[in-house]
């Protein structure tokens, strides 16, 4: 298995001196799936804007050996914006022509066999606004495909999505599992963590990181969650998710 | 059908059709990213914002653009300055700082060594529009093209999706600021047409009207080209048969544009209206 990713030492933040994230050190290879657990402001965000190069102040080790690309929630893209499915796709292959360039048969092609790897061919001339909440997801996956990524770090995918359009996203993941990915997947969903490869345990700083089995104990869901993460009735745990702000 | 061509047989009537045709093609696309990122209430205010300024030109006898320029950035300088207290908002800045500019422009107009062609400032008039001034639109018109051409993508993720961009390789962050820049340089030149109340009509009527009837953005920008153009014509139209003023008959005709699309697109919902989400389709029933 080929390493994708590597951390070492990796903290930073938005502000000089003032960390958002320290402490991380993980390896991901390819094919591999890694939920990154963690409280509203605990650093998911900030983790994933690390990686793409856009955290203003970071220091340590980031090593990316393929392209990567966000897939942020559904709800942050405009739905009244007058754009096909096809059109969300193509967006991924933006930065490869020059701006005086329309967008060549390559990066058509490119943007149709995206749409096709995510099960949605027959939608690419629907407008983005007008899909359901798994297919818009699924279009922004292609989005990033058409960018070549093999790295996807996608922002609670599985937010919102009523279980038929989430069964047929992780058949999505699956299938780009299967051909070579590394997904990075920012959920607060512990049971659905468990199917990961991996879990990343975050909460300013990295609380822990590796298979789920041995990341997952009530130790370390409590250093991660602290007063958000209550005990049900069965024993389980679950996360109260307070308000969402970035 | 000499009723079509005989408002423009006169050298008036050509070069004010020539100037608002090629304010069309600026005006137009300009609009339909105006309203996508929001941005009307900017457009209305930095028309207002340049008051003091192009009535200070017509007081000492300087060229109206030059003014309207200097007012301009006095607002933005105003804007900025207050807006950088947190309690006070970008908003709020906006609206103080451009009331009190109006104000100010308002109370240099009473004057009365103020020329006659004050009226000319607030309302504009396509009929008075010189050679030279149609050569600074034309001018304006290929700049501002290439530089929404330059600006698509950007635009597009910005108002789209921009906290994705950065992870698709394109930076968005300069790309609003430049268009408020554009959206200044067609104010500036318009003004003369349309006048500085009347301007913001032909920028934020067709490229709303355009926005409510395609279901493309590319198509919305060559029709409010096109829905900007025929309200250029048809105030022009009726300024020679009515007898009416001819930039206010031109911002009437750009503003009835939303309301003509809104109609039309009540008319034929399915092919025009917006239609309802989908359900993901279950599996056994693909």
């Amino acid at each position: 298995m080929s390493q994708l990713i590597r951390m070492a030492e990796l903290r930073g933040g938005y502000t000089p001196g003032a960390d958002a994230i320290s402490g991380i050190d993980a390896e991901i290879g390819a094919s591999q799936t890694v939920a990154v657990l963690g409280p509203n402001g605990g650093g998911k965000t900030t983790l994933f804007r690390a990686l793409l190069g856009e955290l203003p102040h970071r220091s340590g080790t980031v090593e990316l050996h393929a392209r990567v690309a966000y897939v942020p929630q559904t709800e942050r893209a405009r739905l009244d914006f007058p754009v096909s499915a096809f059109d969300v796709a193509a967006m991924g292959t933006y930065a490869d022509a020059p701006w005086y360039q329309r967008l060549g048969p390559k990066s058509r092609r490119r943007a149709g066999a995206a749409l096709d790897a995510v099960g949605l061919s027959d939608e690419a001339d629907s407008l983005f606004g007008e899909l359901s909440g798994g297919q818009r997801q699924r279009v922004l996956i292609a989005r990033a495909l058409a960018r070549d990524a093999r790295i996807l770090l996608l922002d609670e995918p599985f937010s919102g999505l009523d279980h038929v359009s989430a069964a047929r996203l992780e058949e999505v993941l699956a299938a780009l599992r299967a051909d070579g990915c590394a997904l990075l997947v920012a959920t607060h969903d512990i049971q659905d963590a468990r199917s990961f490869d991996r879990v990343l345990c975050l909460n300013k700083r990295q609380i822990a990181y590796g298979a789920p089995a041995e990341v997952l104990d009530a130790v370390t869901l409590e250093r991660t969650y602290g007063s958000e993460l209550i005990t049900l009735p069965d024993g389980g745990r679950a996360v109260v998710i307070g308000h969402h702000t970035h | 059908m000499d009723f079509l061509t005989d408002p423009f047989t006169g050298e008036i009537g050509r070069n004010a059709l020539a100037e608002v045709l090629l304010l069309a093609l600026v005006c137009g696309p300009l609009g339909v990213w105006v309203v996508l990122l929001r941005h009307s209430y900017a457009a209305e205010s930095i028309a207002h914002a340049a008051l003091p300024g192009l009535v200070l030109a017509a007081l000492i006898g300087a060229p109206l653009l030059l003014g309207a320029a200097a007012g301009i950035v006095v607002a933005a300088l105003a804007i900025t300055l207050a807006a950088r207290e947190a309690r006070v908002g970008s908003d709020t800045a906006v609206a103080v700082a451009v009331t009190t500019l109006f104000g100010a422009g308002v109370i240099l107009a009473l004057r009365p060594e103020v020329p006659a062609r004050l009226s000319e400032i607030l309302f504009g008039d396509p009929l008075s529009v010189t050679g030279t001034e149609i050569a600074v639109t034309g001018a304006l018109a290929l700049a501002t093209l290439g530089a929404l051409t330059r600006l698509h993508r950007p635009l597009v993720l910005a108002s789209f999706d921009p906290g994705a961009a950065g992870g698709l390789g394109v930076r968005t962050g300069w790309a609003e600021t430049a268009l408020l820049v554009l959206l200044a340089g067609a104010t500036l030149v318009a003004v003369q047409a349309l006048g500085n109340l009347l301007v913001v009509a032909l920028i934020v009527g067709p490229g709303a009207a355009a926005l409510l009837i395609t279901r493309r953005l590319n198509l919305s920008l060559v029709v409010a080209a096109a829905f900007a153009a025929l309200a250029g014509m048809g105030g022009l139209y009726a300024s020679f048969y009515l007898d009416l003023a001819a930039g206010a008959s031109i911002a009437l005709a750009a503003v009835a544009m939303p309301a003509l699309a809104g109609a039309l697109r009540l008319l034929r919902p399915r092919r025009l209206g917006p239609r309802p989400r989908r359900t993901e389709p279950h599996p056994s029933h693909p």
